[in-house]
């Protein structure tokens, strides 16, 4: 018989400020073996026992993808640590990493299978076995595809967990096999996919560690102190051997203030800033001529659209000097070997791609794409030869009666709200590149979360919260912690972390394949990704291989591949290393992408239609854009269109940013001791503000404030920064709701709407008023 | 005279205020949420006509005439001659004393059991030839174990924005500044 306990409060932990702290530990296992809240040991000693020692990889999908050996005796981490070999990450893990064993064996793990035995969104359970969980879960999922089709189920998904079988493997066999509505997981980088393209053709950056070589290091939209620490070491490793630091953005991150200059653009005004740029290196002819003349297409465009404006105009449309631009232009054309580190955060709006586009104009100018430190870096790394998916993910997809392949409909992770809607569920039409907003043929019914939080992490938190409190929603919640999703779920099944789960994953800067290894023992109840899928494709009666695979099979058969085998790259290799680096250049990569950054050494080609650096861009100016640089910013967008309008900007006048804070990632560490305390601001989450915003508004340091637009209500208390300009305002994302008092958050004001081009999320680009409670 | 003192060597001119020394402190010693021995301060500074900001990442400074030691009534607190402030909690009483007396606000009384703590340079692990915890975690190796008269042989600073030296011969020393402000010239 089932173990009944009704009303029993997840919450059971210290988490919630004034919550009781007695009885926190958590049984493991059987084991006396737990995060304590007391007792510091002031004279630490680990346990003494036979260490093993296991490579893992951090999967929060920061740049970095730390490389860390975790200490376990008995199946428990004891210790982790930095791998001091790796040649990216040195040896140390960020801030938050060193909490890995309190997030790892944290009070709030979920030990075992759960029903809701409440409302939604009451957060009370009844302990379930892990049959009942799948086969509860296989026959609803069932009667909903009887009724329904496949696609009336969704999953949520992304990001901060990159290992491929937790990410793509096991969750992509079984949506395949029951048809599910596909996600387009577009909240990261996606504009610089349609931006760098249209100027280089590649969307995979050169090997970070050339910044070895580079005497010049541009940070450019990205707070790399806080969201890729390891970058920032390199940047100001080029400093310290007398480099130059420079950094652009609207906000003074901690490597603007140690910069040699610190060029404060107004927010989404970067393509104003390059054609300001290029217009100096242009009519000082500080350009690299001869690179110009035979590996560019459109200059005499570009030299067009310089004349158009005037340098006071463009630094008047970007908030700085004329100085400013043209001090920057002679420093960048003067260095060897200048290196631009360009984030995901500075092109999360509505002009994302055209801003990248322009970006990537100016390494162009100066020819320093080829030269080694220099050029334009960003998170893409191509390590697609390493891999091979024809084995693990086998055909499974629902066929017609010709035996074709049914398309089936997509939702897409920004817009997973609109998606949720039963009325008019909505979502992007995948079939051209310009994304209109279509409707979904099928409403979905039934959800699996995992490896995210849809409450924290998808931007209009309402607009998802309106369908999560509905009955007609069966949401299975596939998490290790008690999440704010978690609350709205059916059926919560407690997944293991990585650090219990064996992977791989990729490096995102430098191109190394990580391997993760399952170094602890799952704690409490809880199943990896893969044996839950599994577990629900067997509930469901599926017999396909495929559900019965573990981690290593799907390992070895992803690792079968030709360049593989010609790398000597192995399973067992990885396992013992930890991670390879493939050799790519252009002999190896000759079959895969023979250009440029793997181009050979005397033929250049890029992979655009004209093989060359187009600054004038066709499919720009197809799709309504200026073909060269255009000058669209989130302002322009707003002021435009149909729905906002200059009243609107009125009504909302405070720019809203959502930035990353250096103590959480994705959502991960939301509760983790050490961590949630510091992002805490007295019950409530942090608005950054400038005094003279605040002034205006009766608000000053520690005011409640209310914080508003037409997609909801937040509420926050005031840190006044002198870090902005007038009229900007940022809150850190991915706070848990339920670590406030008021259960709301940055992501209550965060527009849904999507990138010009490359259906990229728009999460930098909000307007709200702020009032004082 | 003891046979060393040793000490912190911080760069200002590098710390990127990440606090991994903080939390790994906390981690490792296993504080409660709340106390941090070692923490991270901001200051701000006007420097070519700009606002900056800069960090001090600072604990205890195992001070070469430690205050806490005088004052202590049970000699709960000893100086290591490798120059390290211990403190045995075992005879601290919780009178507070020490607490007071510390200029630079380097132990804590409020903890659950209303004891003295502080930073104990993780003597335990230099015992066994490792770095303290602070030291192993920063990612921009900022933070540098070295005895002080090394440091002061080598001309580093014993001041630093946010920071002022006291009569207790606090045993941390800061790189000297990097390079101006004005490395390239704007105006």
């Amino acid at each position: 018989m089932q173990v009944l306990k009704k009303d029993m409060n997840v919450s059971r932990r210290g988490f919630l400020k004034g919550a009781s702290l007695g009885l926190m530990s958590v049984p493991l296992f059987g084991m006396n073996y737990s995060i304590a809240e007391e007792n510091p040991l002031f004279s630490p000693t680990k346990p003494k026992g036979n260490s093993k020692f296991h490579h893992v990889t951090c999967p929060r999908n920061c740049r970095d993808a730390c490389a860390l050996i975790a200490e376990v005796q008995d199946g428990v981490m004891i210790d982790i640590k930095g791998d001091p070999a790796h040649p990216v990450t040195k040896g140390t893990a960020c801030v938050k990493g060193h909490a890995y064993r309190e997030y790892l064996y944290a009070t709030d793990r979920i030990m075992y299978p759960m029903k809701r035995a409440g409302k939604k969104g009451e957060g009370k359970w009844e302990r379930i076995s892990w049959d009942e969980a799948f086969n509860f879960t296989a026959k609803k999922f069932k009667k909903i595809i009887d009724k329904y089709g496949g696609e009336a189920i969704g999953e949520f998904v992304y990001s901060g967990n990159e290992g491929y079988i937790s990410k793509s493997v096991a969750p992509g066999n079984f949506f395949e096999k029951i048809g599910a509505t596909r996600l387009v997981r577009n909240p990261c980088d996606w504009p610089r996919y349609a931006g760098t393209p249209s100027v280089i053709g590649t969307p995979y950056s050169k090997d970070a560690l050339e910044f070895d070589l580079s005497d010049m290091y541009i940070t450019w939209g990205s707070n790399e102190a806080y969201t890729a620490v390891h970058w920032a070491k390199f940047g100001q490793d080029v400093r310290r051997r007398g480099g130059k630091l420079i950094t652009i953005n609207t906000v003074r991150t901690p490597m603007a203030s140690q910069s040699d200059m610190f060029i404060q653009l107004k927010p989404c005004s970067d393509s104003a800033f390059c054609l300001g740029v290029c217009k100096v290196l242009i009519e000082e002819n500080l350009y690299d001529r001869k690179f110009v003349e035979n590996y560019t297409m459109g200059f005499n465009d570009l030299i067009k659209e310089t004349k158009e404006y005037t340098l006071k105009q463009l630094a008047d449309m970007c908030g700085i000097t004329v100085k400013e631009i043209e001090v920057f232009s002679r420093e960048y054309a003067k260095a060897k070997a200048p290196a631009i580190s360009h984030g995901d955060g500075g092109q999360r709006h509505f002009n994302g791609a055209r801003l990248v586009r322009a970006v990537t104009f100016l390494p162009v100018l100066v020819g320093a794409l080829t030269k080694p430190g220099a050029g334009l870096f960003w998170a893409y790394t191509n390590l697609k030869p390493c891999y091979t998916f024809d084995k693990v993910s086998p055909d499974l997809s629902p066929k017609d009666s010709k035996g074709k392949k049914i398309q089936r409909q997509t939702a897409n992770y920004v817009q997973f709200g609109r998606a949720l809607r039963l009325d008019n569920p909505t979502s992007l039409d995948t079939s051209s590149a310009s994304y209109k907003e279509v409707k979904l043929k099928t409403p979905i019914r039934a959800v699996i979360n995992y490896n995210t939080n849809l409450m924290v992490t998808a931007p209009n938190t309402q607009l998802v919260k309106d369908r999560l409190l509905k009955d007609n929603l069966f949401l299975v919640v596939m998490d290790p912690f008690n999440t704010d999703t978690v609350d709205y779920a059916d059926i919560v099944m407690p997944a293991g972390t990585f650090l219990e789960s064996e992977d791989v994953q990729n490096d995102q800067v430098s191109g190394y394949v990580c391997y993760n290894a399952a170094a602890a023992k799952l704690v409490g109840e809880s199943k990896n990704n893969l044996e839950i899928f599994n577990g629900i494709a067997i509930a469901m009666g599926f017999k396909d291989e495929c559900f019965t695979w573990n981690a290593e099979q799907i390992l070895r058969m992803m690792f079968d591949t030709k360049f593989n085998k010609s790398q000597g790259t192995s399973y067992e290799k990885l396992k013992t290393i930890g991670w390879v680096k493939p050799v790519r250049n252009s002999k190896t990569m000759k079959e895969h992408f023979p250009y440029y950054p793997y181009h050979e050494k005397d033929n250049l080609v890029f992979k655009t239609k004209s093989g060359k650096c187009e600054l004038f861009s066709q499919h720009f100016k197809n799709e309504g854009f200026h073909p060269v640089i255009d000058l669209g910013t989130d302002e322009s967008y707003y002021k435009e269109h149909k729905d906002f309008g200059v009243e609107y900007l009125k009504k909302y006048p405070l720019y809203f940013m959502t930035p990353g804070t250096q103590l959480q990632n994705n959502s991960n560490w939301g509760s983790t001791k050490y961590i949630a305390s510091r992002v805490d601001y007295d019950g409530y989450p942090e608005l950054f503000m400038t005094k003279e915003d605040a002034l205006l508004r009766g608000i000053i340091e520690g005011s409640v404030v209310s914080a508003k637009n037409e997609l909801g209500e937040a509420f926050f208390r005031v840190r006044i920064s002198t870090q902005m300009k007038d009229g900007i305002t940022y809150a850190w994302n991915n706070i848990w709701l339920k670590t406030t008092k008021t259960k709301t958050g940055a992501n209550f004001l965060c527009s849904d709407g999507i990138s010009d081009l490359g259906q990229g999320s728009v999460y930098t680009a909000s307007y709200i008023e702020v009032k004082k409670v | 005279m003891l046979k060393s003192q040793k000490g912190f060597l911080f760069d200002q001119n590098f710390c990127i205020g990440c606090k991994a020394c903080e939390i790994a402190c906390q981690v490792y010693h296993q504080q409660e949420d709340f106390i941090n021995w070692r923490h991270v301060d901001t200051f701000f500074y006007n420097d070519t006509n700009m606002e900056k900001e800069v960090y001090i990442s600072s604990s205890c400074h195992h001070c070469e005439e430690p205050e806490c030691v005088k004052v202590c009534p049970t000699y709960a607190y000893i100086k290591r001659d490798d120059g390290i402030v211990e403190l045995d909690r075992d005879k601290c009483i919780g009178c507070g004393y020490c607490e007071e007396s510390c200029s630079y606000g380097a132990i804590t009384l409020k903890g659950k059991d209303a004891k003295a703590q502080k930073c104990n340079m993780c003597a335990e692990k230099q015992d066994v030839g490792e770095l303290p915890v602070c030291v192993a975690a920063c990612p921009m190796d900022t933070l540098k174990l070295v005895d002080v008269r090394v440091s002061d042989a080598a001309s580093m600073s014993k001041t630093t924005v946010g920071f002022e030296i006291s009569s207790m011969k606090p045993s941390i020393r800061f790189y000297p500044k990097f390079r101006s402000g004005d490395y390239i010239k704007i105006n």
